[in-house]
């Protein structure tokens, strides 16, 4: 991945077009236009129920449909109906109108903890590669401590320690994810910082702080940000199961594990209380799923002509447009070697064997 | 009669950003015993021609026409089985470039030569294993017998590539293809493996084709030259014949572009510009973009190859010349000798 | 030999990691308001009880004098006391273990076999029907939140059919017939999100290994499309899948949690989630670090095993 040999200057500007890039390229994935579309529906659901909740006090949603903290002890577990579509639970409320409003606790939490990973990984990785040596070291096995602790166990327990809250929530699951970021922004910054423009910009006598975030980080970005679009599913799932398991959200406040729960008490008479929050929060997750799949596979190198650089038509080199799978960073290099006027040039150390960086 | 005989070979890649015609209209024969060398730059579509030949080329690649005839068979009429029973390794091998990603990391040495062996041949476990132990020793692998039972990485490069080589002869091929197989080489183990080639040669009586981008590797081990440039041969001749006269302008380059003991920097003599894309190639002769001597007619007509030579069969692909002899002007097609040049269709993409 | 001084050295290596586990549980469990004492004994507690009981688990002295004791009580196998059970922590690990490591095993047994075969036919079949239909199973098995699973199985299964139980636990050393009806639920809840999972990592990884160049080379040479696929390919992206199953422990534990709780097993997990709704909190700092040390042996293991079939690692 991100094997432009680009200059000082340009390393921020190369990584905005190869984003744009992306996008564009988005569009030839059935896969990932399906899974944005559920991502966008989703997000507009959360937008709606915050702008709703904040600014009119559920007005919108009890006259569009039903409000989703209204009681109504007459109505106690009815079918779903053209009134209630998902049903209704416990308290007689509206299962729909309350799924809508879930969409807000999920994204939120979800957007949340992966902002705190990825900013925390992100820097710690970071920095552990660019600096080596005791730094690198300590870091690495601080995050191998927090790796090494199932991630539901962790946050159950910082859960139970400081409170089940929606802020402790996503907090928690925040720093369950730093050890997988720093991981992939480790491994990347060890194959860039080596490159030429890295040695400029050291030649230019730039601070080291500034050669590591303004100039390695940006290009070391993409992997990270598909690691990001992949763990919101994961993220979901796991702040859902906290709330299912009581150490979560906490009601009244809408959230699909709490009403999970809820419908796993009345399974028997109820099944539309349990059915419906958890198909919500299956397509939540396969849309980011989706997207973050298309995503890998778009900025794989080596997926269309256009990058593969007419590298004499190695068959490999070619192949199918959906490709998938990780690659090594050193891949994407090997099919740089330019058709530049003279004879081929190539690179005797790009076919190194190195599996990742395993120690 | 010619071992091989590759007639308008066309192969291309049908992808997302159109059609890469990566061989359009590719020609060449390679005699019993004769050592063809394939030249080109990179993007020129030699290794794609070579793999069709094997039927190597895979999804979304494909060979879309021509005929390739191997000792009087059509291998494009071949079914995959046939093809991987009757002639991948038994009687086509193929060496590729990058020995170290070419063999199995987690086989050793003997292990994948013995395979093949068994393979393709009635040969026993046993019988393979002496004869992949011959073969090491053959191709200058030192204690054979001991290092048959390493992995590849505990090879050198050079030694890889050797061990490569055994692989191809392992089932007595008539004809081995190397594909680039000294790019990836320090130059001072380049010589040593050129030297394992003639020696092969002489020893197994093989034919071969041998791809490169390198005119100086092809002194030292070809019979013939066929160059290429953008999925076409644009020239072919023996060596000493193509050296001494070039005739297409891209070959006369090619060979100024090569650096001698005895020149200077100012005499080289490189090729302007890039090869365009294999996707959109330029009308007619695809050489006119870079050419120096290019006419008007060059972007309507495909040259065919036009047969230059005196004594010793020389073609070359250029339109100068028409009726056999070089000349300022290229003639209108109707007052050709040799066969006309064809009006190349509108490529749409 | 190297294999054997290699393996021994990544055991050592676990130490650090389960040292730091350890700083980390004690200082998290004494960021509690409070202490565990007065959380144990709830809002009233007679004084001279509470003083008793603080006294005789030494939370009256200096913090790090209480790091220290920890270390030592920790070294010598002692986990400490539980609260709830008035019993060591060790005793109850010891007794709970069995139906979570049979959960966890049945749950590998299943998803391994599933997944390469899956994986190695969607990597065959690249691009194709039968690749896509299996690429969408995989993302939508990664996606299937295990608990709704387990609720929605329940309700088919134990409610409308009748067919399993849907609550409890028997040893299948004990009765093998009853045990597995009561395993059927919770194994296909563990091992759905598992399997998808690594089929997924299966089918990248050999569609990565089928474009390599020495895939190239056995077809180049005569070798069988059954060879290429199966010994050729599938040796080497046995490596990446390797690495994720042992890393796969770390979350078939975490899931250990929610399928016990829900399935009412009394194993491990249900012991954790049991531990901090009673506030037992010994006991979950317990179970915790004997989660670490299984994913950190698991994780040993798979190194092992990796060393092993890639004659290219290096360990000496």
């Amino acid at each position: 991945m991100s094997g432009e040999e680009s200059r000082v200057g340009d390393a921020e500007l190369s990584t905005n077009g190869r984003v744009l890039g992306t996008l564009a390229k988005l569009r030839h994935s059935p896969t990932s236009v399906a899974g944005l579309l559920i991502v966008a529906v989703l997000v507009a659901m959360a937008i709606f129920s915050a702008i709703d909740s904040f600014l009119f006090n559920r007005a919108i949603i009890t006259w569009l449909h039903a409000d989703p903290h209204a009681m109504d002890q007459s109505m106690r577990y009815s079918e779903p109906s053209r009134a209630h579509p998902f049903g209704t639970d416990r308290y007689g409320r509206d299962v729909f109108a309350r799924i809508i409003y879930g969409s807000r606790t999920a994204l939120t939490i979800g957007i949340l903890a992966v902002g705190i990973s990825f900013v925390g990984g992100v820097i710690i990785g970071a920095i552990s590669a660019y600096f080596g040596g005791y730094v690198d070291d300590g870091l690495m096995r601080t995050v191998e401590v927090l790796y090494a602790i199932p991630g539901l166990v962790l946050a159950m327990i910082f859960m139970a320690i400081f409170g089940p809250s929606i802020y402790n929530l996503f907090i928690a699951y925040g720093i369950v994810g730093i050890p997988a970021y720093a991981r992939v922004m480790r491994s990347e910054v060890l194959s860039l910082r080596d490159r030429q423009y890295v040695e400029a910009a050291k030649l230019a006598g730039l601070p080291r702080r500034t050669i590591l975030f303004r100039e390695i980080v940006p290009n070391g970005l993409a992997p990270v940000v598909v690691q990001a679009t992949l763990s919101m599913g994961t993220v979901i799932i796991g702040a859902a199961a906290l709330s299912f398991l009581g150490f979560g959200v906490q009601p009244p406040t809408p959230d699909w594990g709490r009403m999970l729960a809820d419908g796993r008490t009345a399974l028997l008479v109820a099944w539309w209380v349990a059915l419906f929050p958890g198909i919500m929060i299956f397509l939540t997750v396969m849309g980011f799923n989706m997207l973050g799949d298309g995503l890998r596979d778009v900025m794989d190198p080596k997926t269309t002509v256009e990058d593969v650089g007419y590298d004499d038509f190695d068959v490999d080199a070619i192949l199918e447009d959906d490709g998938h799978g990780e690659r090594s960073p050193d891949e994407g290099d090997r099919q740089q070697a330019a058709t530049d006027g003279g004879l081929e040039q190539h690179d005797a150390d790009s076919s190194t064997t190195a599996r990742g960086d395993r120690r | 009669m010619s071992l091989l005989e590759v007639e308008d070979l066309q192969t291309y890649f049908f992808t997302s950003d159109g059609i890469v015609r990566a061989v359009d209209g590719v020609s060449f024969e390679v005699e019993t015993g004769e050592s063809l060398g394939l030249v080109g730059e990179s993007g020129a579509g030699k290794s794609v021609a070579v793999k069709s030949l094997m039927g190597l080329i895979r999804e979304p690649g494909r060979i879309v026409n021509g005929s390739i005839k191997y000792d009087g068979q059509e291998l494009t009429d071949l079914s995959e089985q046939e093809l991987r029973r009757d002639i991948r390794g038994n009687e086509i091998s193929i060496i590729f470039q990058d020995a170290m990603s070419a063999l199995n990391p987690v086989f050793t040495v003997g292990e994948q030569i013995e395979e093949v062996i068994v393979e393709n041949t009635d040969r026993s476990p046993t019988e393979a294993r002496e004869r992949a132990i011959e073969l090491l020793d053959d191709v200058g692998i030192p204690d054979p017998a001991q290092r048959i039972d390493e992995y590849p990485h505990q090879y050198s490069g050079g030694m890889q590539q050797r061990a490569m080589i055994a692989m191809a002869l392992a089932c007595d091929p008539r004809l081995i293809i190397a594909d680039e197989p000294t790019t990836a080489l320090d130059v001072t183990i380049q010589a040593g493996i050129l030297e394992l080639f003639d020696e092969i040669q002489e020893k197994y009586e093989t034919s071969m084709v041998y791809v490169t981008h390198d005119l100086g590797v092809v002194r030292e081990v070809c019979d013939r030259v066929a160059v290429m440039y953008l999925g076409r041969v644009v020239e072919s001749a023996p060596y000493e014949e193509l050296y001494r006269n070039p005739k297409h302008p891209y070959t006369q380059s090619l060979i100024n572009s090569v650096v001698t003991p005895d020149e200077t920097l100012d005499e080289l003599d490189p090729i302007g510009g890039t090869m365009p894309s294999a996707v959109s190639p330029p009308s007619g002769c695809r050489f006119r973009t870079r050419c120096s001597v290019e006419f008007g007619e060059c972007s309507q007509l495909t040259p065919p190859l036009y047969d230059v030579g005196d004594e010793e069969t020389h073609t070359t692909a250029c339109l100068r010349y028409d009726d056999g002899v070089e000349r300022e002007e290229p003639a209108l097609h109707e007052s050709t000798t040799s066969e006309p040049a064809v009006v190349e269709e509108q490529t749409d993409d | 030999m190297g294999l054997l001084r290699y393996a021994f050295r990544r055991f050592v290596q676990i130490i650090p990691v389960l040292f730091g586990i350890v700083t980390l549980m004690f200082v998290m469990m004494h960021a509690l308001p409070g202490d565990p004492v007065r959380l144990y004994l709830g809002t009233e507690p007679g004084q001279e009880l509470a003083d008793d009981l603080i006294a005789s688990y030494g939370f009256d002295r200096p913090l790090h004098e209480q790091y220290f004791d920890y270390l030592v009580r920790l070294g010598q196998g002692d986990l400490g006391q539980s609260f709830v059970y008035n019993r060591p922590v060790s005793d109850l690990i010891w007794e709970r273990m069995e139906p979570t490591l049979v959960v966890m095993g049945l749950s590998y047994l299943v998803a391994l076999p599933m997944a390469i075969g899956l994986g190695i036919y969607g990597a065959a079949r690249h691009n194709e029907a039968g690749d896509h239909a299996s690429r969408f199973a995989g993302l939508a098995g990664i996606s299937t939140p295990n608990f709704w699973l387990a609720l929605m199985l329940i309700y088919v299964v134990t409610y409308h059919l009748e067919l399993l139980p849907a609550s409890g636990y028997t040893s299948p050393f004990i009765d093998p017939v009853e045990s597995l009806t009561l395993l059927i639920m919770p194994v296909i809840t563990l091992a759905t999100a598992q399997t998808a999972l690594l089929m997924r990592m299966t089918r990248s990884s050999m569609i990565e290994e089928l474009r390599a160049d020495y895939i190239e080379t056995a077809r180049a040479y005569g070798i069988p499309e059954r060879k290429v696929l199966i010994r050729h390919s599938f040796r080497n992206a046995l490596l990446p899948l390797v690495t994720i199953v042992g890393l796969q422990v770390s979350t078939l534990l975490g899931g250990s949690v929610i399928v016990e709780e829900i399935f009412a097993i009394p194993g491990l997990g249900r012991l954790f989630f049991d531990s901090l709704i009673d506030q037992d909190y010994s006991v979950a700092v317990g179970v915790t670090l004997f989660f670490s040390t299984l994913f950190l042996i698991g994780v040993v293991l798979t190194d092992i095993a990796y060393a092993y079939i890639d004659p290219r690692i290096k360990y000496d």
